[in-house]
């Protein structure tokens, strides 16, 4: 079923409504907002209605211009309506092809395409919003097929569905119990108390009441009462109970959130491609092809360690931070890892045996370590007046209680020096480090651009150095911290050799066909 | 006056490496990007690179003036820090007034005498086989490699100091953001030859790999 893209064709017409991105909505209708919040009543609605004419006249304009086309080779997007674009992009150029599906737009079997090049920063270079769902699996269908004939390599189009789609391999399926997993045991469950206390304020009167009372109730805490003995203080099961509710509250809340992002998460294989789809009210699909990943991030927390979970982090060239250059694999059993690692870098077998850092690193952790810590004790214990009130006051307190971060942040540090370590494979440069939460990064070797190695003045006087690689993209490096000296220089050394003429051990990452190929005779 | 090393005796007929360049023979995927350098328009490289002296491998030092430039600068850039550091130590610190000023003014003598002498002496680049490899660093010791078939785009910039003297910085970008290298302290007579050299050096390392490999970005 191929739909012909040559000439060019207009979106779906609703997306008039439907293909207004919501940061838009939301920049047009802030002023009018404000505005009509300081005049007052019916002049807010007045506003709100003008506003809502002009940006329909100026959606249907917009749909009116919007056009876009695919030969086969460029795919080509003419938009504007006073300032026109014609925007065309090489198909060698694009790195992936995203369907997404918001639920109002499954109920009218619609969807949008976003395509992400290796330059596009933040935004994907091209967003198509909304075209019929069967028109985007089309779209994205012949963008696959023109970029496997550009790259050289045949398509092995063998097996194909009833509707003439290629059927995948499944990779990995995340059950909705392990997503749930990781919602609770995430950082982002930090940030959910804070969200939760902001809209309990809308909640209503009831809510209101509640949060009044557990400000009386801690009002009623008096620090100068506890130290007495003759505290009568108030309920500390009540306080508890609702500690307990607020705790559960954040759950739940987190799980539902976590669901909706990750709930149905899956891996398929097409031939040299990941495809990605995830999310229950708005389904994501991305296309992650397997020759442009840059690093994959295995990152277990001190919970998931003692759970036996880790995450996985899929990064690939150019992808938009924190959106889809980076596909996280919410939540997998350890004994899984090897299994998708040697998915994702066909070649690498899984985790390798990766050597361990010199003691001397070890004192380098805790120096990291104890410095923050000691120049907040020393703040504390220094600041004025401190000595005169040492018995009663906060700052007292405080000053006390940091002493407590000396023993705690050298744990910390030894925890940090166990994990440190690294590993070079034909294939792989991998790097293991983190105290709270430990991160593995794999990067291949044939997409290192630079190596620099770096020792301060306190690593050479023990005999250290760190050896910083640096793969293509902003911010994507693997960090071998405090290594032997000797290791660093040879790890520079063989870095750069990879770098610089990939073995074609090494290239067997970028695809099937070309592990075997000779280098052309120069 | 430079380091770069004397040309060598005149080869004859034109260079083995310039026949590479006679036919620019594109990858099957069709490079868009100019400033790739498999793209590079050979009569570009043959006007003004290869003809001229090859640079070998051996280790090289910046041009001496380097040490003037960061005496200017190093001073310039310390003296607000330090003046600001010290108004606030001053006012601040009650039972020594005067150590954080005092501290500061050696900081900055320091900073304008010793300091700029020991960063040349630190400074060392060479052009190996396969890589620009720098060592530089006074405190912190770095050793950067940039393989020459990573070389996205290599840039020459002069800031008007730098013109006074007639010195020039080349910045060499790879696809990482963060591996990029910039060497300063080159005479700005001898830069663009030096960029034709690192770039012709890049086109034959991506003309020696394979397809896929040499668009792996």
């Amino acid at each position: 079923m191929v739909l012909g893209f040559a000439e060019p064709r207009r979106l779906h017409p609703a997306s008039v409504v439907l293909g207004i991105p919501l940061s838009q909505v939301i920049q047009s209708l802030i002023f009018p907002l404000f505005a009509g919040f300081a005049a007052g009543g019916i002049v807010t609605l007045w506003i709100l209605a003008i506003v809502g004419v002009f940006s329909l006249v100026f959606r249907v304009l917009d749909w009116q211009r919007r056009h876009f086309s695919f030969d086969g080779e460029v795919l080509r997007v003419d938009s504007g309506v006073l300032s026109r674009s014609h925007r065309s992009l090489d198909v060698d150029r694009i790195q992936q092809v995203e369907i997404q599906r918001g639920p109002v737009q499954r109920l009218f079997g619609l969807a949008a395409i976003r395509v992400e090049t290796a330059g596009s920063a933040s935004e994907p270079e091209v967003d198509l919003r909304v075209l019929p769902e069967a028109d985007a699996v089309a779209l994205r269908a012949a963008v696959r097929v023109s970029k496997a004939r550009a790259t050289g390599r045949p398509s092995e189009d063998g097996e194909l569905d009833d509707a003439g789609e290629p059927v995948g391999r499944q990779v990995l399926e995340v059950p909705a119990k392990h997503v749930a997993i990781a919602s609770v045991t995430g950082a982002r469950l930090l940030v959910l108390p804070a969200i939760i206390g902001a809209s309990l304020q809308f909640v209503g009167q009831q809510a209101g009441r509640f949060t009044s009372w557990i400000e009386e109730q801690i009002g009623r805490i008096d620090p100068s009462t506890l130290s007495d003995g003759v505290f009568e203080g108030p309920d500390w099961w009540l306080i508890a109970a609702s500690a307990v509710f607020v705790a559960v509250l954040v759950m739940a809340f987190a799980i539902g959130v976590g669901l909706v992002r990750d709930g149905r998460f899956r891996i398929e294989r097409f031939e040299d491609d990941l495809h990605v789809s995830r999310g229950l009210l708005t389904t994501r699909e991305s296309v992650v092809p397997l020759r442009r990943v840059q690093l994959v991030v295995i990152q277990r927390n001190w919970l998931r360690r003692l759970l036996g979970y880790a995450s996985v982090q899929i990064r690939s060239a150019g992808g938009s931070a924190g959106g889809d250059g980076r596909v996280t694999v919410p939540l997998l059993p350890g004994t899984d890892i090897d299994r998708l690692l040697r998915e994702i870098l066909p070649g690498v077998e899984g985790v390798p045996t990766l050597t361990s850092h010199p003691r001397m690193a070890l004192r380098r952790a805790l120096f990291r370590w104890l410095r923050p810590a000691s120049y907040l004790i020393a703040a504390l214990w220094l600041a004025p007046g401190v000595f005169d009130v040492l018995d009663n006051t906060i700052v007292a307190r405080l000053a006390w209680a940091s002493l407590a971060l000396l023993p705690l942040n050298a744990v910390l540090a030894i925890v940090e020096y166990r994990h440190l370590a690294h590993a070079l494979t034909d294939i792989a440069v991998v790097s293991r480090r983190g105290a709270l939460s430990i991160s593995t990064t794999f990067a291949p070797v044939v997409k290192i651009q630079a190596v620099t190695a770096r020792a301060n003045l306190f690593q050479r006087r023990l005999g250290l150095a760190s050896v910083v690689v640096h793969i293509a993209g902003p911010g994507a490096v693997v960090a071998i911290m405090d290594a032997a000296a000797d290791d660093a220089t040879e790890l520079h050394r063989r870095l750069t050799e990879h770098a610089a003429a990939p073995s074609p051990a090494a290239a067997a990452v970028l695809g099937s066909s070309s592990g075997s190929r000779e280098p052309e005779p120069a | 006056m430079s380091d770069l090393p004397p040309p060598p005796p005149p080869q004859p007929g034109p260079p083995a490496a310039a026949d590479r360049f006679a036919e620019p023979e594109r990858s099957a995927a069709g490079h868009t990007d100019p400033t790739t350098p498999s793209d590079l328009d050979p009569t570009d490289i043959d006007a003004s690179g290869l003809d001229a002296e090859p640079l070998d491998d051996r280790e090289r030092k910046l041009d001496p003036r380097m040490v003037i430039v960061w005496r200017v600068f190093g001073g310039l850039s310390l003296l607000f820090p330090l003046t600001a550091l010290s108004v606030a130590g001053y006012l601040l610190v009650s039972p020594a007034p005067w150590a954080v000023p005092a501290t500061a003014a050696i900081v900055w003598i320091i900073g304008v005498t010793w300091y700029p002498g020991a960063r040349y002496r630190a400074w060392h680049w060479r052009l190996t086989d396969i890589a620009l490899e720098l060592r530089y660093g006074v405190l912190v010791h770095r050793h950067e490699a940039v393989p020459y078939f990573r070389v996205q785009q290599i840039d020459i910039s002069q800031g008007p100091f730098d013109r006074l003297l007639g010195l020039a910085t080349l910045q060499v970008t790879t696809a990482s953001a963060s591996g990029s290298a910039g060497l300063p302290g080159i005479p700005a007579a001898d830069a663009p030859q030096i960029r034709m050299q690192l770039l012709a050096r890049a086109a034959v390392a991506v003309r020696e790999q394979p397809d896929e490999v040499r668009d792996a970005v």
